[in-house]
């Protein structure tokens, strides 16, 4: 909502300079976007906090009384309130407040999980929990699916990050069944066209594949991480030229790939603890793919990329200048020639620009 | 045709149903465990004498989970494992027989085998087997909330047993508490 009112304003600007507005047709605009954003973005963003809130209060409840009730009224009361939520839902949405539904199937799934906790403390279970998480995360994404909640889906994607965590750590090896629960969600997502939640998914493979550096080949396949990434990256290029109708695709893969050689460059940098003349290497390395972001971002209009680089271009300068590379000396000249390169680039990219203004004046006039 | 949105109450019945099912499932399983599964008491020895109820449940250890047990070679962390005891010296007490990766009915029908999951393996010294740490899911034991010190004062110095149901295949539960011969208040299965 906060990014729509954004673009609107920018957008009213140019419209009211091109004569396509009205000064009295912007105000109403402007209003209109204003009162949207007051009410629906506020009132449906608290009404999630409070499913979740709502959910607590719930399970503490009847956990702190818990021992207190006969166990069939302990259920009764956990599947009671289920079904109370998914109905309160299904009673919101007949109404056309469907933000307020999406928190009440929010608040079921919340139930769900809860429920699945208080029945194993119930019957004092002490299995594997990783197990309850994915029970759980397959009981978010049939609420996500059947009841097109994107909330929900966003939960689901969650908790199977979560299951797919605990279960690396527990068998402490690769988990590679974790790909198959992420691509259902990840199907879901691209199902309902929610781009945050591919966002999500995005995110979380990208997690899932920098944690292959620290698990393969006995934790030191930061290589094949850094690999990976450039692959996926070189895939967004090519896919730009095949599928230009889908840019804003294109250039999510581009920055997860670029976290991911980032990722793994970093990895091999400053955990690795290279030779002097490899770590060098890798640094210049390092600042050239990010220097090259930037241009990329700035080129193709993606912010992303355009932000990655600033940040990581200032965490590696950072990260380089804390780690000791020999004498301060060798330091004091790895930054000087780092500083010329970029003042070279910098003076470079000045005359495209100036260069692209004029043709785009030459081209009006 | 379901429609597919909140506003359609076959859709949300669909979902109320399955997670409804989805945890009913696990209460029955339990309860024919509890019900149906042979009954063996096994002493308790607490994990930390001086507190054990911490908060609201009490860590329970097993003589048969004590000390690490040698392990096939095949053995990952992580993996199912099947443990068959045979009755100690004193009623009770219950020592390791074998350990298989396959659940298999015990010949002597005084020993049960019970299913658990391998919780770590330990690098083999030499030419020892390499042994393993293995939870059955029997470690906890929940308690009403802020009756923990009472138990705990209760406890103290006496002995502690535990009532578990071992299913067909292994599976185990926790059926009772059993302090000093007394067995804790229960309540119906349901």
């Amino acid at each position: 909502m906060w990014s729509y009112r954004k673009r609107i304003e920018r957008d009213l600007a140019r419209w009211r300079e091109a004569g396509w507005v009205t000064p009295e047709g912007e105000v109403a605009i402007r209003q209109d976007v204003e009162k949207g954003v007051r009410t629906l973005g506020l009132a449906n963003s608290l009404a999630i906090l409070s499913a979740v809130l709502i959910g607590f209060a719930v399970m503490s409840f009847v956990a702190s009384n818990w021992q207190e009730m006969p166990r069939v009224l302990r259920l009764g009361m956990l599947l009671a309130s289920l079904w109370a939520s998914y109905g309160l839902a299904g009673a919101l949405a007949r109404r056309g407040m469907s933000g307020f539904a999406h928190a009440a199937i929010l608040l079921g799934v919340a139930i769900f999980g809860g429920s699945i906790m208080l029945i194993s403390q119930m019957y004092h279970m002490d299995g594997n929990v990783a197990d309850a998480i994915l029970l759980w995360a397959a009981g978010a994404l049939l609420a996500g699916v059947v009841l097109r909640s994107n909330p929900a889906l966003a939960f689901a994607m969650v908790l199977v990050t979560v299951w797919g965590t605990m279960e690396a750590l527990r068998l402490d090896k690769v988990f590679w069944l974790f790909l198959i629960p992420w691509a259902i969600v990840a199907a879901a997502f691209y199902w309902q066209r929610w781009r945050p939640g591919i966002h999500l998914a995005g995110l979380a493979l990208t997690g899932f594949v920098v944690s292959l550096g620290y698990r393969l080949n006995d934790g030191h396949a930061h290589g094949l991480v850094v690999a990976i990434g450039l692959g996926v990256m070189a895939a967004s290029i090519a896919g730009e030229r095949l599928r230009a109708d889908l840019p804003a695709l294109w250039a999510g893969v581009l920055n997860y790939g670029l976290v991911i050689v980032l990722a793994g460059l970093w990895a091999l940098q400053f955990f690795e603890s290279p030779p002097l003349d490899v770590f060098t290497l890798l640094a210049v390395l390092a600042l050239a793919i990010l220097i090259g972001a930037i241009f990329w971002g700035l080129k193709t209009g993606n912010r992303g990329a355009l932000w990655l680089g600033y940040i990581g271009f200032s965490v590696e300068i950072l990260a380089v200048y804390g780690e000791t590379i020999g004498t301060l000396l060798d330091k004091s000249l790895f930054f000087l020639v780092a500083g010329l390169i970029v003042a070279g680039l910098a003076a470079l990219a000045y005359r495209l620009h100036t260069r692209g203004e004029a043709q785009a004046k030459g081209a009006l006039s | 045709m379901i429609k597919l949105s909140p506003t359609s109450w076959l859709a949300i019945a669909i979902v109320a149903l399955v997670q409804t099912v989805a945890l009913a499932s696990i209460v029955y399983g339990r309860v024919s465990l509890l019900k149906d599964g042979r009954e063996i008491v096994a002493e308790v020895i607490p994990v930390d004498p001086r507190d054990i109820f911490r908060g609201d449940y009490v860590i329970l250890g097993y003589g048969f989970t004590r000390g690490e047990i040698p392990a096939p070679e095949a053995t990952n962390q992580g993996d199912t494992i099947y443990v068959t005891l045979k009755p100690g010296t004193a009623e009770g007490q219950w020592e390791v027989a074998g350990l298989s990766l396959t659940h298999t009915q015990p010949a002597d029908p005084a020993q049960v085998v019970l299913k658990g999951i391998v919780s770590y393996v330990s690098n083999p010294v030499g030419n020892e087997p390499r042994k393993v740490s293995v939870r059955y899911g029997i470690e906890s034991y929940f308690v009403p909330e802020g009756t923990g010190r009472e138990l705990e004062q209760q406890v103290r110095d006496k002995k502690i047993s535990a009532v578990l149901a071992v299913g067909k295949s292994g599976e185990v539960a926790i059926k009772a508490l059993v302090i000093d011969g007394k067995r804790l208040a229960e309540q119906p299965l349901l």
